[in-house]
């Protein structure tokens, strides 16, 4: 059941949107850090980079998944000191692991409306402090008759989706595991990485089974860690900075959380996301007008998975692209140049670190060590999560609006 | 910064009606002078004067609010925008009328209890 387009849709933006300035802290299994700690550490480094003070910042957006991770309650408003969001207008927004580009969308909202000039997106998670495990934070999101007493977890059904991958597109598992090489490789170059370092297809295949297919070095871990990132008008944006990185587009789309009726193979939630932001920012031949791109990839499969979904590879070839180099940080495509959620870590709604803030790094030629070879001029980032059914899409550029 | 911008620089006079929130009764008062609904009055005095009244110089809570209708809990805003709304457009209902005359400026506020 393809929808064919979204009708309606016409976009009176009022003014354009600059990212100026991005910060993130160290991402590891257990920080001592709390989490309003995090967050002051990530914004401050932001607000250097932009050359901004907290005095100068209008409003806050916080991104921030499941309280349950932190262990507080109404989590959004716990974290708000640390965010810099006392005395000013303060949101928090949460769709699960999409939050780490839709904390920047809603970021995104609040300055292109007109209402505020600098608008300061923070995104923090802190996944260590549930006991025994941060998947025991989702026991209470399946149905309570007709999923919960299956006792259904995470790992459980993603193996399910990546099974229904490999079955419908054919591809092996050593395809699939070549993602988590890459990943795990380029996070050697990324200051704040949880797990990087050089595997092999073999490490992979022969490493602890979670719920096969899926195999411990297939997923990302949870980690602790919070991101920023400094949003302004197009007046300021000149003003702070000789390389502003412009938002182009913005997409994002639930699906039903009735996983059970669909397809897994495929991310229809995630081409619509995407097709919404591709219409705002212009693009109408994707895999032509994409420089880098960060999808969310916190299973090697995933990334693979959702390449398909954003348009950027027909279904069933991102493993042939995978396979060819194209998506390594010197290839045609590069994929994931941070090293993804893979290699530096998933801290949920912080992902907006390696994700928002890396293309923004690399469109500001500011990726150090992660800069990928090719000229970049446009950029997207892709978020997923929730029960498997939510995408957001950014699509950035350098180039003068 | 909603009175901003509204361009309302002195709200005990431009603003007709009020729908704030009051799921305690003492929240009502605090919020009318928090929005500086009445200038440095005595409250207390004002309530028993009739002057919140729906006849009166400024209604508040014209709707019931939430001790009235109930605690809606996060619907509490939608109820309030509703009845701004109805009261506007002069919808709000026929004999014996909650609908007031000559009103044309209204505020609404909602607070998070958790």
């Amino acid at each position: 059941m393809e929808v064919k387009k979204i009708s309606g849709l016409e976009f009176q933006k009022k003014r354009n949107v600059a990212i100026v300035g991005a910060g993130m802290t160290l991402w590891r299994r257990r920080l001592l850090e709390t989490g309003r700690e995090l967050s002051y550490l990530a914004v401050k480094q932001a607000l250097e980079e932009a050359g901004l003070t907290l005095d100068d910042v209008e409003a806050v957006v916080m991104g921030s998944a499941p309280d349950a991770f932190d262990g507080v309650h109404i989590k959004g408003d716990y974290l708000l000191d640390g965010a810099g969001g006392s005395d000013r207008p303060y949101v928090r927004v949460f769709v699960g692991g999409g939050t780490g580009v839709f904390a920047p969308i809603a970021g995104y909202w609040h300055v292109a409306s007109g209402l505020f000039d600098v608008v300061l997106v923070v995104c923090e998670e802190k996944m260590s402090s549930v006991h025994p495990h941060a998947q025991t934070a989702f026991r209470y999101i399946w149905d309570p008759i007709l999923e919960r007493p299956l006792k259904p977890n995470l790992t459980w059904i993603f193996a399910m989706e990546m099974r229904r991958y490999m079955e419908v597109n054919k591809v092996k598992h050593e395809d699939i595991a070549l993602v988590a090489v890459k990943n795990k490789k380029n996070a050697l170059d990324h200051p704040c990485a949880q797990l990087p370092g050089k595997i092999t297809v073999e490490d992979v295949l022969k490493s602890e089974p979670i719920a096969l297919p899926v195999r411990r070095l297939d997923i990302s871990p949870p980690s602790d860690g919070a991101a920023a990132l400094v949003m302004v008008a197009e007046h300021l944006a000149r003003h702070l900075t000789d390389e502003p990185v412009w938002v182009t587009g913005v997409g994002w789309c639930l699906d039903t959380t009735w996983w059970t009726n669909r397809d897994l193979y495929f991310p229809r939630y995630v081409a619509e996301a995407a097709r919404m932001a591709y219409k705002m920012a212009h693009i109408t031949d994707p895999r032509k007008q994409i420089d880098v791109v960060e999808p969310y990839d916190p299973f090697d499969y995933k990334e693979l998975h959702h390449l398909e979904g954003l348009g950027l590879a027909k279904k069933g070839e991102a493993p042939i692209l995978t396979r060819e180099g194209v998506t390594e940080r010197d290839g045609d495509l590069p994929v994931c140049p941070s090293g993804g959620l893979l290699g530096v870590g998933n801290p949920i709604a912080a992902a907006m670190g390696i994700k928002a803030c890396e293309i923004y790094w690399q469109l500001a030629y500011r990726a150090g060590k992660r800069q990928v070879k090719k000229e970049v001029t446009t950029g997207l980032c892709q978020a997923w999560g929730d029960l498997m059914q939510v995408g957001t899409v950014m699509i950035m550029s350098n180039k003068r609006p | 910064m909603a009175y901003k911008m509204a361009g309302i620089t002195d709200p005990a006079k431009e603003v007709d009606f009020a729908e704030v929130d009051d799921r305690f009764a003492f929240k009502e008062l605090q919020h009318i002078e928090a929005l500086g609904l009445v200038k440095g009055s005595d409250l207390p005095a004002l309530i028993s004067e009739g002057y919140f009244e729906r006849d009166g110089e400024k209604p508040v809570n014209v709707s019931s609010g939430s001790l009235g209708c109930g605690n809606l809990l996060e619907c509490t805003g939608g109820q309030k925008a509703l009845e701004v709304v109805l009261q506007l457009r002069k919808e709000a209902g026929k004999t014996p009328t909650r609908q007031m005359r000559n009103r044309r400026r209204a505020i609404l506020e909602v607070l998070a209890y958790e």
